[in-house]
């Protein structure tokens, strides 16, 4: 870090310790989350559909840690096994959108001519409609599952590693070992994939957590809107959208999807974070 | 300046024609049949000839492109038909929708700007110190915080707890402008405050980083006050970029305004698309994907006109 205003080598080490922690707690939220929706059913023996109308609305005790709702549902069990579908839309969403957008971009940033004017042109485009939107739209087309939101998320998120690719791939197509390897008879495909997607690692694990963070929002936001997983299957949305009625009497039932929410975005934002400082 | 604003212009006009083949494609085509959808599918008590009948008055018997052209022109005109499941036609529910959406987002966008650049000024003039680690925790917590999960929570103690704020409903500004504000405050929090994290440290790193250049030096060297060069000197070069920024933004606090109109129930487009969405109102949910767009792409041109104004080389670099 360069010296000057108003830097100092205490304020140095401090920035740093802050990206250790960042990654260490946000991989421990998100490793929490993971093995919540794993194990769930080792953690708890309630079955998140089983209505209960002796304890509607009970306050958490230790059968029931986070209580239970307006159903008598046990809130931890639908806790834990929304988080399984929201996981997997999530997840589907950033390999999907991956997998097709940084091609998209190697191939742009390499080639140029029309195929980027294309590419470039339909991200913009899918950009400028807000990705909530987007997704509501094509939830209105597909209507609502698990799998809906999977490839909402996928076709949403697509310009986002497209164009970060495109743009790494036009900087280091500059580089030196670019025109080395192109001399010394490397094939374009071999080029793209062994030399420069190699060198793009950090800003590409980067975009992924931002993916991720705003996976779980729009996954949640599609849920809360009713148009994501249908009820009565648990999702973090859902809960919390159910839990609103109930709100002067009940208020921990919207507190506890509420903080789950929070921390499973917090949890991406860290490691976005946390690899946005090694860059 | 005269070409720079017509290349702008077009890059504009292209990017919503693409828009509106992305949206008609996916509304057309790959919905299917829009008439099964209004009439109801393969149990609907509807006959053979009601299903045709509609399909003629709707226009769906046409050939695709000339739907398409139908429905441009409707929205160049302002004619875009009735709506299904509401008592108006399409042009009057998304225009009286409109200026509720767009004064949440105005209001959130001032809210949002005022307090994370105040943050991220303060964080950058006492960088290192204990107040510089609270606010940039702060940004990194308010940044992960939910629309609607912060709507939820306001509600709670705004209205539930303090009693001071209404939990729902909208009234115009110019019916009662004072009761319009008060009914704004809580939604704008909301859509505002994940904001207000990455202002605030979007604002603290350019700042800094500006801090590093030669005129800085130079003016700290004649003796200016270090605030006085913070903001004479950090800030004025920083509002381009953070402008910048503020525009690309405004696309996500679209998607967000969506999320918390539902919630406080205000007669927004937002509610409007959701409405719509539930009751398969096929015009409506492709008019409003649109306009939204619309809006959204409005504001970047303007942030791009802006920049130019102020920059000469953008002119020729874009």
């Amino acid at each position: 870090m360069a010296t000057g205003f108003f830097t100092s080598r205490r304020v140095a080490r401090r920035a740093g310790k802050g990206r250790g922690a960042a990654l260490y707690v946000g991989a421990a939220l998100l490793g929490l989350f993971v093995g919540g929706a794993i194990l769930a059913p080792l953690i708890t023996w309630h079955d998140p559909l089983t209505t209960n109308s002796a304890i509607l609305n009970a306050t958490p005790s230790w059968s029931h840690p986070l209580g239970t709702d307006y159903l008598g549902r046990d809130m931890l069990s639908r806790v834990l096994y929304g988080g399984r579908t929201t996981l997997l839309a999530v997840g589907i969403g950033v390999v999907g959108s991956a997998a097709i957008g940084i091609p998209l971009g190697l191939v742009a940033g390499y080639f140029r001519g029309p195929v980027e004017i294309v590419v470039v042109a339909v991200c913009d485009a899918l950009l400028a409609i807000p990705s909530l939107v987007l997704a509501l739209a094509i939830a209105f087309v597909l209507g609502p599952s698990v799998a809906t939101i999977s490839l909402a998320l996928v076709v949403v998120k697509i310009p986002y590693f497209a164009r970060i690719t495109r743009g790494e791939t036009i900087a280091l197509k500059k580089r030196p070992f670019t025109e080395l390897s192109v001399v010394a008879g490397c094939s374009a495909p071999r080029l793209l994939f062994k030399h420069l997607l190699p060198n793009m690692r950090t800003v590409l694990l980067v975009q992924a957590a931002v993916v991720g963070s705003h996976g779980i929002l729009v996954t949640a936001s599609l849920s809360f809107l009713g148009l994501g997983i249908p009820p009565p299957h648990p999702s973090w949305g859902g809960m919390l959208k159910k839990a609103v009625p109930y709100l002067e009497i009940a208020p921990w039932q919207a507190f506890v999807p509420g903080v789950v929410i929070f921390l499973a975005v917090l949890s991406f934002n860290l490691l976005a974070d946390a690899k946005r400082g090694e860059s | 300046m005269t070409g720079y604003v017509l290349r702008r212009l077009g890059a504009a006009l292209g990017l919503l024609v693409v828009i509106s083949i992305i949206t008609f494609v996916l509304t057309h085509v790959v919905l299917g049949d829009p008439v099964q959808l209004i009439l109801g599918g393969q149990g609907s008590f509807a006959t053979q000839d009601q299903f045709d009948a509609l399909r003629t008055e709707l226009g769906f018997d046409q050939p695709l492109y000339h739907q398409y052209v139908t429905w441009i022109s409707g929205l160049l005109t302002g004619d875009l038909g009735d709506s299904y499941t509401l008592p108006m036609s399409v042009s009057g529910a998304i225009s009286s929708a409109l200026p509720v959406t767009l004064e949440l987002a105005v209001l959130g966008t001032i809210y949002y700007v005022t307090l994370g650049v105040t943050v991220g000024l303060l964080s950058a003039r006492r960088r290192g110190t204990r107040l510089d680690t609270v606010a940039s925790t702060a940004s990194t917590l308010f940044q992960a915080v939910p629309y609607f999960a912060l709507a939820v929570a306001l509600i709670y103690v705004g209205s539930i707890v303090l009693g001071i704020f209404p939990p729902s409903g909208y009234v115009p500004f110019t019916e009662d402008p004072l009761g319009n504000l008060h009914h704004m405050v809580l939604p704008v929090i909301a859509v505002g405050t994940p904001f207000a994290g990455v202002i605030a440290r979007f604002t603290r790193g350019i700042v800094l980083e500006e801090m590093e250049k030669e005129h800085v030096k130079a003016a700290r060297a004649k003796g200016v006050s270090s605030t006085r060069v913070l903001l004479n000197h950090g800030l004025r070069n920083a509002s381009i970029p953070l402008m910048t920024t503020i525009g690309m933004n405004t696309g996500v606090l679209m998607g967000g305004a969506v999320v918390v109109e539902e919630v406080f129930a205000m007669p927004g487009i937002g509610s409007l698309l959701v409405h719509s969405i539930l009751g398969r109102d096929l015009l409506v949910v492709q008019s409003t994907v649109l306009y939204i767009s619309v809006v959204v792409i409005a504001v970047n041109l303007a942030v791009d006109l802006l920049h130019g104004l102020g920059d000469p080389r953008m002119r020729v670099a874009a």
